[in-house]
């Protein structure tokens, strides 16, 4: 029953790898917008936070597979909606990931559950960083952005990450001793890194 | 031909993992034996090459010019300065990590060999950080130590690490930037911190 939060620089892969991770391993995968999406969700449906407790991991499932996914572009591209929302919905993320974490097998994507999860059992914080270079340049190729898009795109998340972890008042989210592990995935490949995750687990 | 550096903040088992990687490796270990390389090729004792690492940056050739006749450091090297001086020390430390990367199989712990062969190839850098509780509590079981000087030993490192590095003009040694991976010595254990480090090397 163990859980694997993959924090990252936008743009280092850490999404890649994650997917990565969680299918040799056969874990649920929970990136940053089906997270932000399901708290949105139970934040609209139960009106209160207090509601969401109640929620068991069944129907937390069932809400995850009502949503339909807009396409990753797109969500790039809107970055600046999403910033409005996380403020009104850092109560429920904690919750949100703390029930994921509890369901267990699972590979967790940002959020900040890295500060969420610090204390619990069974729990790997792994940190995905790279250089700014390639970062651009991953997101050029990944998501068929322009350069200018990219540099833009790479710049705002890291306004974005920095604003998320002012909220949960934290500041030293790029330290390595937050972590178990760090890659470096502008000298590591993505197969090598995966393999060093999924390592971090096996018994 | 691989060679893996193991860069470590005092106490975080640098040494221990080291020795375990290069065994499962079957891969040569220079530790301590790089200081021994260098005054033999400089022609001084061990415990100089010693000393000179310990002192910080300007001091050494005050240090040097007090303790020792400059008549005799005249005898034993062949330098034109007749010293040897913090940049005779680093380039002979940059030749000698040379020549151990490119006969290759090797772990290399510390002495700034991460930056000596940031650009080779076939190199892999690991850093080992653990907190300072973590380094304190190694250094006395792994050692013996009292507390009392395993606290000592762990922050006088701590400043030889700074000194040493200073000498290369690096401040960011910590920084993963470096490294191909970081590994906190505090939260994984020294065996699973050994496969890591070996999955390097030969992906399964």
């Amino acid at each position: 029953m163990s859980v694997i939060t993959i924090s990252r620089q936008f743009g280092a892969g850490g999404r890649t790898l994650g997917e990565m991770v969680a299918k040799k391993l056969r874990y649920e995968f929970y990136d940053n917008e089906v997270i932000q999406m399901v708290s949105i969700k139970a934040k609209v449906s139960a009106e209160s936070v207090d509601a969401l407790e109640k929620e068991t991991g069944g129907t937390f499932k069932k809400a995850i597979a009502d949503i339909v996914p807009k396409s990753l572009k797109d969500m790039i591209l809107s970055r600046k909606q999403d910033t409005i929302d996380e403020e009104i919905y850092v109560d429920v993320l904690r919750k949100i990931i703390v029930e994921i974490a509890d369901d267990g097998n699972a590979v967790i994507i940002g959020r900040g559950s890295q500060y969420v999860l610090k204390d619990h059992d069974n729990v790997f914080h792994v940190l995905i960083r790279a250089e700014n270079a390639d970062r651009v340049k991953f997101f050029e190729e990944k998501y068929d952005l322009t350069y200018d898009q990219a540099v833009r795109a790479v710049g705002q998340d890291d306004r974005r990450r920095a604003n998320l972890y002012r909220k949960l008042g934290e500041t030293d989210y790029d330290q390595p001793d937050r972590y178990h592990l760090v890659l470096n995935t502008s000298k590591l490949d993505f197969e090598t890194a995966s393999e060093l995750i999924c390592e971090l687990v096996k018994p | 031909m691989n060679v893996i550096t193991i860069s470590r903040q005092f106490g975080a088992g640098g040494l221990t993992l080291g020795r375990m990687v290069s065994k499962t490796l079957d891969y040569n270990f220079f530790d301590n034996e790089i200081i021994q390389m260098v005054a033999k090729k400089a022609r001084v004792s061990t415990h100089w090459v010693e000393s000179m690492e310990k002192e910080a940056g300007g001091k050494f050739q005050r240090f040097i010019s007090q303790l020792v006749p400059k008549g005799l450091i005249d005898r034993i090297l062949d330098d034109q300065r007749g010293y040897i001086d913090e940049e005779i020390y680093v380039d002979l430390l940059h030749d000698i990590i040379r020549k151990i990367a490119d006969e290759g199989n090797a772990v290399i712990l510390g002495r700034g060999s991460q930056y000596i062969l940031k650009d080779y190839k076939d190199a892999k850098h690991v850093l080992l950080v653990a907190d300072k509780e973590y380094r304190i509590r190694f250094m006395e079981e792994k050692y013996d130590l009292f507390t009392k000087h395993a606290i000592n030993s762990v922050n006088l490192e701590d400043k030889r690490r700074i000194n040493l590095y200073r000498k290369f003009g690096k401040e960011d040694y910590d920084s993963p930037a470096h490294y191909h991976l970081v590994l906190n010595m505090s939260k994984v254990d020294i065996q699973r911190a050994c496969k890591l480090i070996c999955l390097l090397i030969k992906p399964s």
